[in-house]
């Protein structure tokens, strides 16, 4: 039974009220009569309120989203949000075949896209008309369109874009995009000579400069930074910019503009008529509600107070579907995975004086791959998981299809291999059924971040897993702050964490043997033929030439295995049955949110 | 007793002010980073830097700390780091009215159920209902908040669907009028106040039930009743008002709760209230948001105790302060 949008807020308790026993509980009794009497108050006849539940998509978000601008905006929801406001360079869409991004202009796109993954979208949202690169890869010319124009009908031209790149560059505004223009001229010397690097001929002709060659997808990516209207933003000095109620109130060009934000608790967008990129977004209105208990998401999924609610623990899928409540649930790509990293190095020896030494326990590729061997990796993955997990055997996703290795054979879980190489290696059981060499018992403890049921559910399993092959792991959990503090400063000796990669394979800040520079290298894993190989595939201008070194890099990752790659996890949102037309994407869950609409017949009572 | 209480206040101000000082190093002795957030591939490692040379915590400690003293003394709090540079004050005053809204509602359904259920069985002493409500206000006493309010959620929002599950107000209830507004914000805080009401009101119920046992006892009440009075006026006009004093030190104790927030039923039903802004400054290591709430739940606790105990000599009176 989910809640009646037929009839008017307060008007659809009383026929339940009269329909369930009231058991001569009290408190009920009071409700009974509140009840009533709001049932007195509420205006009678067709209600505004439902007309207004019927053009209007409700989004449930876990925070609120804090600057609605491009510049400084650094949560996913804050980008969700402005990205609806702000109008985009060019739009970018994953292309599911081939598992790279492929970048759309009005009248052109990076790859031809075939009619199916095309789906609703027929014209991409995008200023530019199209681009040109040049011969030597060094430079990158967009034609703009002449047509578009900011929500107070000023033109929106290419100094818009100039005028913001000078924005994202700005030591003082600090932000979370300087490495979009890492390649600009002028760069590679500490400071971007914006002279040469962005040029503006015309108002609709916008060129940029590299200091050395780029691939065109990695241009085409890091130069569709969104813009801010110049003649807006011109008199914010930088120091004031970040406390500038521009940022809570931004005049854009998008599909969406904003219509009210009461903060921390809801966020309403309203459909942007004057908008032409390409059009107006379908659903008149957008609102973004901050909820921030889980169980208070799922449960108002259930009766229809919310639309949208994003990461449906696996858990709960048999309760939706029991409670027949009107729920879809979709699955998006691979982009999250769990592992276990372990140190390689002593971080004791390492903190006290710069010498880099074996771990006495995780120091050897042999005892990693061990470990690997004793985890029952499947039993965690369809305790919990169930058909959104996979096996996880490098940081490449499979669904980055271009450069993931099919061949490679997930590690089984064979306890009975794991002793074998770890007697090979001298860890041989003491009296008391664990594992020593040298005196020294194989005994750790696995920490963890607080509040994540998935983790704490894999840990269980893999301590009882390491239990029975004599190894001794004591769990603990830290506040999450705390965690990745002791994290980055490599004070861990075991933990379990998770990452999120990039849809652009750059893995050298995680592996690279300069620790120093490797700012998430927690493991201390050095193999200088990774760097080559991560230096090698990012000189290559086509994506698809640098498969053979991918290839390499997972095959070396996946037997030295720096860290035991637990599992790869599908992220599931749920929706509200009467949305349509909705595409998940491992880009977003609102990738194409603009182009949903909402379906009256099935908001009618059911 | 006006310079008794002027010689308290005065006592309060240096007494603030050292917790403050305390909470500053406090909180930067905690390990976590402000600009943690700002760690992470794909995000340049000067932009921590830079972020942190703007909350001026590259400055040695005790630097940080005259500043921030020179700016307190001007009464300038400074601005959130987690909430998009907002004022911090700014901060506080949106999430103040929803907080005590929520509080007041609940403090007065507390008093008034507590008192009645308290007077009813200790008037009743050892019958069936006296026995039924002891029992029935020790359940819901230790059931703990957050699985009340989600069962409650799960009841009636759930399977009855009598009630929002959360929110403040519901889609479009602009457009229902002034009076479906307010209608429709009732509808909405009914739950959380019940839940709130019914575990406070089940720890009152207990005291008064006592302290009225004890006064029912005293001599003046049998030369009440000797006198013939109606049984009605004897309890609550004799009895209640005395056994009402030690509730009056529950009073002045719950004034830092109306202010602080109830952070379990504001992040269950969504509320942006005290409670969640300072849990989410703790989280988020928001150092001029955690000193402001530090603020005002310190200010709130003194002063509180300071109402209670006027409040003692208001209406008792055989204490002279």
């Amino acid at each position: 039974m989910s809640r009646n949008r037929e009839q008017d807020v307060a008007g659809a308790i009383l026929p339940k009220i009269t329909r369930s026993s009231v058991n001569g509980w009290p408190v009920a009794a009071v409700f009974l009569v509140l009840a009533l009497v709001l049932y007195g108050c509420s205006p009678t006849g067709k209600s505004p309120a439902r007309a207004s539940a019927d053009s209007t998509v409700v989004i449930a978000l876990l925070g609120d989203a804090n600057y609605l601008n491009p510049v400084i905006g650094a949560s996913v929801t804050s980008s969700n949000v402005y990205g609806l406001i702000y109008p985009g360079l060019l739009q970018s869409e994953f292309d599911e075949e081939s598992g790279l991004l492929n970048f759309l202009a009005a009248e052109q796109s990076l790859m031809p896209r075939d009619e199916e993954s095309v789906g609703t979208r027929e014209l991409p949202s995008a200023v530019a008309k199209r681009w040109k690169m040049s011969e030597d890869n060094r430079s990158l010319t967009y034609i703009l369109r002449d047509d578009v124009t900011w929500n107070d009908g000023v033109p929106l031209t290419a100094s818009d874009y100039r005028f913001t790149y000078r924005l994202y560059a700005h030591p003082v505004i600090a932000s979370p995009r300087q490495q979009y223009l890492a390649e600009l001229v002028g760069a590679q010397q500490g400071a971007i000579d914006f002279e040469r690097a962005i040029e503006v001929p015309d108002d609709t002709t916008l060129v940029f400069r590299f200091h050395k060659p780029v691939s065109e997808r990695l241009a085409l990516f890091h130069t569709s930074l969104a813009p801010l209207p110049k003649h807006v933003w011109e008199g914010v000095a930088p120091e004031e910019f970040r406390q500038s109620p521009l940022n809570q109130n931004p005049l854009g060009a998008g599909p969406y503009r904003l219509q009210e934000w009461k903060k921390q608790q809801s966020l309403l967008l309203s459909s942007n008529p004057g908008c032409r990129l390409p059009k107006p977004g379908t659903i008149p209105n957008i609102l973004f509600r901050i909820v921030p208990d889980y169980t208070v998401r799922l449960a108002q999924l259930q009766t229809g107070a919310v639309d949208v609610v994003e990461n449906i623990k696996p858990e709960d899928f048999a309760g939706l579907e029991e409670a027949s409540a009107d729920v879809e649930i979709k699955a998006s790509g691979l982009r999250v995975y769990d592992y276990i990293g372990w140190s390689n190095i002593d971080q004791a020896a390492y903190h006290r004086d710069g010498t880099i030494r074996p771990h006495p326990l995780f120091g050897s590729a042999a005892v990693r791959r061990a470990l690997t061997f004793a985890i029952d990796r499947q039993s965690i993955i369809d305790g919990y998981l169930g058909n959104y997990g996979v096996i996880c055997n490098t940081d490449i996703s499979p669904s980055l299809r271009w450069a993931y290795h099919e061949g490679l054979e997930p590690y089984p879980y064979d306890p009975e291999r794991a002793a074998g190489i770890l007697a090979r290696e001298g860890w041989l059981p003491g009296p008391d059924g664990i594992l020593r060499k040298d005196g020294r018992p194989f005994s750790f403890v696995l920490f963890t971040n607080a509040g994540n049921a998935r983790r704490n559910f894999a840990s269980v399993i893999i301590q009882q897993n390491l239990r029975e092959i004599g190894i001794d792991c004591r769990l603990e959990v830290q506040e999450s702050n705390v965690f990745f503090e002791n994290l980055r400063l490599r004070k861990l000796d075991a933990w379990m964490a998770g990452w999120s990669i990039g849809l652009e394979i750059d893995p050298l800040d995680g592996w690279g043997s300069d620790l120093e520079k490797s700012r998430f290298n927690f493991t201390g894993y050095r193999n200088p033929r990774i760097d080559e190989l991560c230096n090698l595939a990012k000189e290559k201008l086509e994506a698809q030439d640098a498969r053979p070194y991918w290839i390499e890099y997972q095959e070396i990752l996946h037997r030295d295995q720096p860290t035991t790659f637990l599992y790869w996890i599908k992220e599931t949102q749920g929706f509200n049955r009467r949305i349509q037309g909705e595409e998940v994407n491992i880009l977003s869950t609102f990738y194409n949110i603009d182009d949903w609409t909402l379906d009256p017949a099935r908001t009618v009572a059911q | 007793m006006l310079i008794y209480i002027l010689r308290r206040l005065l006592v309060a101000i240096p007494l603030v002010f050292g917790v403050l000082t305390l909470t500053f190093f406090i909180i930067r002795l905690a390990p976590g980073d402000p600009a943690a957030f700002y760690i992470q591939p794909g995000i340049s490692p000067n932009v921590a830097e830079q972020i942190r040379e703007q909350y001026g915590l590259n400055d040695p400690v005790y630097i940080q700390y005259f500043k921030w003293l020179a700016s307190i003394l001007q009464g300038d709090f400074g601005r959130s780091f987690s909430r998009a540079q907002q004022p911090v004050l700014e901060v506080i005053a949106s999430a103040l009215p929803i907080t005590v809204t929520i509080a007041v509602l609940t403090l007065i359904a507390n008093f008034l159920l507590g008192i009645a259920i308290g007077v009813i069985s200790a008037v009743k002493q050892n019958s069936v209902l006296d026995r039924v409500m002891t029992v029935g206000a020790l359940f819901f006493y230790s059931m703990p908040e957050f699985w009340f309010a989600l069962m409650m959620i799960i009841l009636f929002a759930l399977k009855l669907q009598w009630f929002p599950a959360s929110g403040l107000n519901e889609v479009g209830a602009e457009f229902l009028g002034p009076i479906g507004f307010l209608a429709d914000r009732i509808w909405h805080l009914v739950l959380p106040v019940t839940v709130l009401s019914i575990n406070g009101a089940a720890g009152i119920a207990r005291y008064v039930r006592g302290s009225m046992l004890e006064v029912i006892r005293q001599d003046y009440i049998r030369t009440a009743r000797a006198k013939g009075l109606a049984e009605k006026t004897v309890v609550l006009k004799h009895a209640l008002r005395n056994a009402l004093l030690p509730v009056i030190t529950l009073v002045g104790g719950s004034l830092p709760f109306i202010f602080s927030g109830a952070l379990f039923i504001e992040v269950i039903f969504a509320f942006p209230g005290m409670g969640r802004v300072t849990v989410d400054a703790i989280f988020a290591r928001d150092y001029p948001l955690i000193i402001a709430n530090t603020f005002i739940s310190g200010t709130l606790i003194i002063l509180g105790n300071l109402v209670a105990d006027v409040l003692y000599a208001v209406v008792d009176p055989r204490i002279k302060l």
